[in-house]
């Protein structure tokens, strides 16, 4: 069992639309991260309107290299419109969602953007 | 973000309706697997938000041989009815079952894909309300439109077919394809009672229609972002669309469009939500 407080954590903050045009840009942003092999990953998902299946295959894909890898992906403060999203398509109980009114200070944190 | 409307997604999800829905959004689906469920998610949390205007959700399957209609009925959404259709009769087809079964005043036909954010409808309901229009028609063909991704193929073929609809046809709505409408329920009823044209074309018809029957229609400029994975062959569309014109000029020559009809298009049933 991993403890996400005794490691660092980087935290990528999105915004608008997360749709499939925005995913080469989204995995170019998150590959130093996940390359270092070491710290986990938030994505900070309170400001994003809309997520497209490929874009939530992506975060999946994220998600499974991140857990072989005995790390983990955190879903931070998702707006009402993505917890639904995440929630309508059954990927809510995948994800480490992390809601805004319990949404903890990552310690530390590298900002990726 | 406050919560407020994920509760309200959660209270329409959950509770059937007790009064008349105001608001019947139509979608239809063919093969849409794959994109179908943040749509719906989008479409359901944006219009639970608005709570001084009940609403009910109708997707039209045109025929999907993926598991489409699988998925939508195991959302277990109240308020959500889903017409399946045993065989695949075009998007006009879908769009209409969608109409003959909605209750709503105002009835919003959108696309599967979310091409256009909901967040949209506001808008062009804004436009209805007052009583000014009859018919709203997202478009993107006017300046103020923000139409973000489209590749330049499609660019060119949607600019030759909005010239020949102009000059051709004297059609005033510039973007008569924009998957993104919003009807008055008896004028939608009318229109799509005369309908003839079933696949991809049928706007065109409608909105031809609409204008012929001096029906009030107001382009409003929105927000569009083309979604890969569409199912659109953008080549063959504008064949069947420039014949689909003739189709038009033909049956009104003929008469046809003064006959009222029943719909006729393939329709195994209903399930999901509340009794049609």
């Amino acid at each position: 069992m991993t403890n996400a407080t005794n490691r660092t954590t980087s935290t990528l903050k999105l915004t608008g639309r997360f749709d499939a045009h925005e995913t080469p840009s989204f995995v170019a942003k998150v590959e130093p991260s996940l390359a270092n092999g070491k710290s986990d990953i938030s994505l900070d998902l309170g400001e994003v309107v809309f997520i497209d299946s490929i874009a939530l295959s992506e975060m999946v894909s994220l998600h499974k290299k991140l857990y072989d890898a005995g790390r983990t992906l955190y879903l931070l403060s998702p707006s009402d419109s993505v917890r639904v999203i995440l929630e309508v398509t059954g990927l809510i109980t995948l994800f480490n969602v992390v809601l805004a009114e319990t949404t903890p200070q990552p310690n530390p944190v590298e900002s990726m953007r | 973000m406050n919560t407020s409307n994920y509760d309200a997604y959660q209270h329409w999800s959950k509770t059937p309706l007790t009064t008349t829905p105001r608001i019947s959004v139509v979608v239809p689906a063919y093969n849409e697997a794959l994109r179908i469920l943040p749509t719906i998610g989008a479409i359901a949390t944006h219009m639970s938000s608005r709570s001084s205007d009940p609403w009910e959700l109708i997707v039209a399957d045109d025929g999907s041989s993926d598991n489409t209609v699988e998925l939508l009925n195991n959302l277990g959404l109240v308020n959500m009815r889903v017409l399946v259709a045993t065989a695949n009769g075009g998007k006009g087809s879908a769009v209409r079952r969608g109409v003959e079964a909605s209750r709503g005043e105002y009835i919003l036909f959108a696309d599967a894909d979310q091409s256009t954010p909901i967040e949209q409808f506001d808008m062009l309901l804004g436009r209805l309300i007052d009583g000014e229009y009859d018919i709203a028609v997202g478009s993107r063909a006017d300046l103020s439109a923000s139409e973000t991704k489209k590749s330049v193929f499609r660019r060119v073929a949607t600019t030759g077919l909005r010239l020949i609809v102009k000059l051709g046809f004297g059609i005033k709505i510039r973007d008569t394809q924009c998957g993104f409408k919003l009807f008055r329920a008896d004028i939608a009823r009318d229109l799509f009672s005369r309908q003839r044209i079933r696949g991809f074309s049928f706007d065109l018809e409608l909105l031809y229609l609409a204008q012929k029957k001096g029906y009030r229609t107001l382009e409003i400029p929105v927000e569009w972002i083309d979604a890969p994975g569409s199912t659109l062959d953008v080549g063959k569309v504008s064949l069947a669309f420039l014949v689909d014109l003739c189709k038009i000029r033909i049956n009104h020559l003929r008469g046809l469009y003064a006959n009222v009809q029943n719909i006729g298009a393939p329709h195994a049933g209903v399930s999901g939500g509340q009794p049609s």
